[in-house]
């Protein structure tokens, strides 16, 4: 395994695999899938700072296969990228697929799931928010008053306090009662 | 809201509603003035706490401090999941109170802990990799002696559990079927391929198992000992004796001694009807002797005993891996679906299934969510409003009659095959050409099989008239199929059992009366073999003929005929079924077909192939959205029924009918335990006294005592266990908004600061402006 020395050093991929839910060799797959995405602009070499200055633009990592045909891609880009702008660097896509891993454990899982979905960033999910998501889960396909419908059930279930939006703490108590959350929010490389 | 949305609510918060009202709001009264007093005196703040103000809530917490003093333990508090657990959307507070670490960590142990946790924080790379450089570079003292040797273990046990993970995903078997399959259909059926997985293995290690313990020795010994002796065949040709068990034997080898065929075409049809010449190979029942034989000076071979062993132990092992299963499922429901009403918001966060990757699959997906949330709206408007009496009556009469009809379908199917059956047995008794033979000997499974599919598609075009709700609808479809197909073997299983069970006289090896076989076992084993190739070669047969063009038709042409045509397999639970038939068949008959176990595995991996194929390239099962737990939990319970079934059938079977005289290991035995009993008589008595000890009276008494004391025990701490959820909830809440007001007084503190700073400020300019 020639290329580990040259792509890598030793101390970064021990830190990449004591930061994430990757081995080694998971994580030298994770960087030639980044390297697949946008060829021109991530070297062969990453053993300085590559990692963190380099990004591939927003675009580019919405045509991956795993995440192509999902609704929710460009949250996603947006929540993993430093900057904001939904450009990530290849620590912010390991840590992505870290996240979405099958080993990563439910409590890391569910914030990120609320950071997804909570588009306003005003850490509450309100009723604009699920519009949001049912907007883009079912492809438009519902009328508006069903959105409106679905939306208040929505809060009615989960929301405690009363306030009309969901806060984490509501969200978790949710997420963590349906025993599915773990197989469907993961992401296989 | 309506009565029944106020008793949903009511019934939901009523955890939450013991904390109280007043502290419901954003804003807490007094705020400001209690800063004042809050700064001259800090434990003031601990009085205003929410948690303190309600009187239940007191009580509660010193029940809870009571708790935690009990249990207290001398390790540092976890720092890293107190703050996963703290206010989880606000990054930046998250960061600022992590404490500085590198103080209060003692060893190295503890480092090393602490490192492994970072993972597990939701904090962006960098700020991972500064905690570890800051936790690495931390003063900590090394650990001596025997808890050095205790670390450097736990580390070694980390390293191998990577290291055997990483080994056992390059040897994981079909894992980009698999994962090619979750891309199209999702997690929920992903649970249903390994389902198949399974079954395979378990097939594959039974194989393993008869072959080495029943097949290779059996082979062994009669290639040694050969063929029946000639003059034995001259003597029971002509005196009365013509009953004995050697007679019978003689017979029956003479009747199935038959030349391997030189014309191809009926070497192929001998084997795909499993007669003629493949009745002499170690395919069937009758091929094994009933002798034992000697292993050098070492110990002699009992054949009929290593036959009953081997099915013992795969039947066993079946049944513990099955439980096993099933447990784990049970265990996971239980704990995680106490509270079911979050029927929108799961389908909402957790409808999405995030390995989709392909774009008609994601497309049938959404419509997929889309039709499951509207028909929760549907079911949550009042219905009374739509039906008046006459339609409800109406509805009511035309679900009877569809019942009765379906009662009388299944009926008159079995009674069919009863007919079939019975004369196909009466027409095969006369000579007949090669042809004829080879359809009346195929008819019965054929005409099984045909109503296995045909009933179905009728059931499902009556379903449409009964004018169900969803769940109604697959229940009753998968129930009626479950009819069908046990009826059916019933029938099968039952004219079988009529035909064996006549009348035998004295000087018959087998009953003239019914024309019964001369090796009934051999016959049960070529039904289950004509059964189990009939119902595969169909499945193979529909999947490419029938369900390929449908789809490529209906891809093609948007034409609403065709679209109505495209009725494919929505239902996950129907392909269950195909796979647990022919699980189902392979137990029925593994006992009379010591092969069935390896064409049982060919069929599980044709069955595979076939799923994934009516998965990935007709969309089938794509169109609905199946939870993974709730599909597991479906699929090991209908397994462990059909095992529970099987294993009774094949118990009774073998305690009432008695082994057939002219063939197999058990011949002229009254019953097959009858060779486990006489293995017991050989073993040393000590063991015989044991166990009449541990089943005497004296011993099953007390020990049935004991055994529902520890029933009692256990019970009692699983109520008090309920209880002490109940009340954790509760406290848990508390602590929350515990949480939330020190937050809110934090940055309400923060903000005061400010604007005095910026009133001193501007006050000091306007001194200066002033002056």
């Amino acid at each position: 395994m020639g290329n580990k020395a040259m792509t890598f050093t030793e101390s970064q991929l021990e830190d990449y695999q004591d930061c994430t839910f990757f081995t080694r060799k998971e994580i030298l797959r994770v960087y030639k899938r980044y390297r697949a995405i946008c060829p021109e602009v991530v070297p062969k070499k990453m053993t300085g700072d590559e990692p963190v200055k380099i990004r591939v633009p927003q675009e580019r990592i919405e045509q991956l296969p795993e995440l192509k045909e999902n609704p929710f891609k460009e949250r996603i880009c947006q929540v993993f990228s430093k900057e904001g702008n939904g450009s990530l660097s290849f620590e912010d896509f390991l840590d992505l697929l870290s996240v979405f891993s099958e080993q990563a454990p439910r409590q890391i899982k569910v914030y990120y799931a609320f950071k997804i979905y909570d588009f306003d960033d005003d850490h509450h999910i309100g009723p604009a928010d699920l519009e949001q998501v049912l907007k883009l889960l079912t492809r438009s396909q519902l009328s508006a008053e069903e959105i409106v419908q679905v939306c208040e059930k929505v809060i009615e279930e989960a929301d405690v306090d009363g306030d009309g939006k969901l806060s984490y703490m509501e969200f978790e108590h949710v997420i963590l009662r349906a025993p599915d959350f773990l197989g469907t929010f993961h992401i296989r490389v | 809201m309506s009565e029944s949305e106020r008793k949903k609510r009511s019934q939901c918060i009523d955890v939450w509603e013991e904390a109280g009202s007043e502290f419901y709001q954003e804003s807490y009264p007094g705020m400001e003035a209690d800063l004042e007093a809050f700064q001259k005196n800090p434990n003031k703040l601990s009085t205003l706490l929410p948690s303190n103000k309600t009187r239940t809530a007191r009580k509660k917490i010193n029940n809870g401090t009571v708790c935690y003093q009990a249990t207290a333990t001398l390790k540092p508090v976890e720092y890293g999941t107190l703050c996963q657990n703290t206010m989880g959307c606000n990054n930046e507070i998250q960061i600022s109170l992590m404490p500085d670490l590198s103080e209060n960590l003692s060893n190295e142990e503890l480092v090393w802990e602490e490192i492994m946790k970072i993972k597990t924080m939701p904090i962006s790379m960098a700020h991972k990799k500064e905690l570890k450089a800051k936790l690495k570079s931390a003063d900590a003292f090394r650990l001596q002696g025997f808890q050095q040797l205790k670390w450097q273990k736990r580390k070694f046990c980390n390293c191998l559990k990577t290291k055997w993970l990483e080994f056992y995903n390059k040897f994981h078997l079909w894992s980009s079927s698999l994962k090619k399959i979750e891309g199209h259909c999702g997690a929920g059926v992903v649970e249903f391929f390994l389902f198949i997985k399974l079954l395979i293995f378990l097939n594959a290690f039974t194989m393993v198992v008869v072959f080495i313990v029943l097949i290779l020795p059996s082979v062994y010994w009669v290639e040694l000992k050969g063929g029946i002796a000639p003059d034995l065949w001259n003597e029971c040709g002509s005196s009365n004796e013509s009953a004995s068990i050697e007679c019978c034997s003689a017979i029956y080898e003479n009747t199935t001694r038959v030349a391997r065929p030189r014309v191809t075409i009926h070497y192929v049809m001998d084997i795909i009807q499993g007669t003629g010449w493949v009745e002499t190979t170690p395919m069937y029942y009758s091929y094994y002797p009933n002798q034992q034989f000697s292993v050098g000076k070492l110990f002699t071979y009992h054949i009929p005993l290593a036959y009953i062993v081997s099915t013992i132990s795969y039947f066993l092992l079946f049944f513990l891996i099955i439980v096993r299963k099933s447990i784990k499922g049970f265990k996971q429901r239980m704990v995680e679906t106490q509270v079911q009403y979050y029927l929108y918001s799961n389908s909402i966060f957790i409808g999405w299934d995030f390995c989709i990757n392909n774009k008609i699959p994601a497309i049938l997906k959404q419509k997929a969510i889309f039709n499951e949330l509207r028909s929760f709206l549907i079911a949550d408007r009042p219905k009374f409003e739509n039906r008046n009496r006459s339609k409800q009556v109406n509805i009511i009469i035309i679900r009877l009659l569809i019942s009765f009809l379906v009662i009388a379908l299944i009926g008159s199917a079995c009674f069919s095959v009863y007919l079939i059956f019975y004369y196909s047995i009466k027409l095969l008794q006369r000579e007949q050409t090669f042809m004829w033979a080879f359809l009346l000997e195929f008819a019965t499974p054929v005409a099984i099989t045909f109503y296995n599919i045909v009933l179905p598609i009728i059931f499902d075009v009556f379903l449409k008239f009964e004018n169900r709700s969803m769940y109604q609808e697959t229940r009753l479809c998968i129930l009626r199929i479950i009819c069908v197909r046990l009826s059916l073997l019933v029938v099968l299983l039952g004219s079988i059992y009529k035909l064996i069970n006549c009348v035998r006289e004295k000087s018959q090896c087998a009953s003239a009366l019914c024309n019964s076989p001369l090796c009934w076992e051999t016959y049960v084993g070529k039904i289950m073999y004509k059964l189990l190739i009939v119902d595969v070669a169909c499945k193979i047969g529909i999947t490419i003929l029938i369900s390929c063009p449908r789809s490529i038709l209906v891809r093609h042409f948007k034409n609403n005929l065709f679209q109505v045509m495209s009725n494919q397999e929505l239902n996950l639970a129907k392909h269950v079924l195909d796979v647990i038939y022919i699980q189902i068949i392979v137990w029925l008959g593994s006992f009379y077909v010591a092969l069935m176990p390896a064409l049982g595995l060919v069929s599980m991996v044709i069955m595979f192939y076939i799923k994934r194929f009516s998965c990935i390239v007709n969309y089938s099962l794509a169109q609905k959205v199946y939870s993974p737990s709730r599909a597991h939990t479906m699929i090991m319970s209908m397994l462990l029924m059909s095992y529970v079934l099987c294993v009774t059938t094949w118990l009774a079977v073998v305690s009432k009918i008695t082994p057939s005289r002219s063939c197999g290991p058990f011949k002229g035995l009254p019953s097959i335990w009858r060779v486990l009993i006489d293995f017991i008589r050989t073993i040393p008595p000590w063991t015989i006294t044991c166990y009449e000890i541990l089943f005497s009276v004296n011993f099953v008494v007390p020990l049935i005592f004991i055994l529902s004391c520890i029933v009692y025990y256990y019970h009692t701490v699983m109520g008090s266990n309920k209880k002490m959820i109940v009340v954790l909830r509760k406290q848990l809440v508390l602590e929350g908004h515990d949480k939330q007001f020190l937050l809110n007084r934090l940055s309400a503190f923060i903000k005061q600061q400010d604007r005095r700073r910026k009133a001193t400020e501007n006050n000091g300019e306007i001194d200066v402006l002033l002056s």
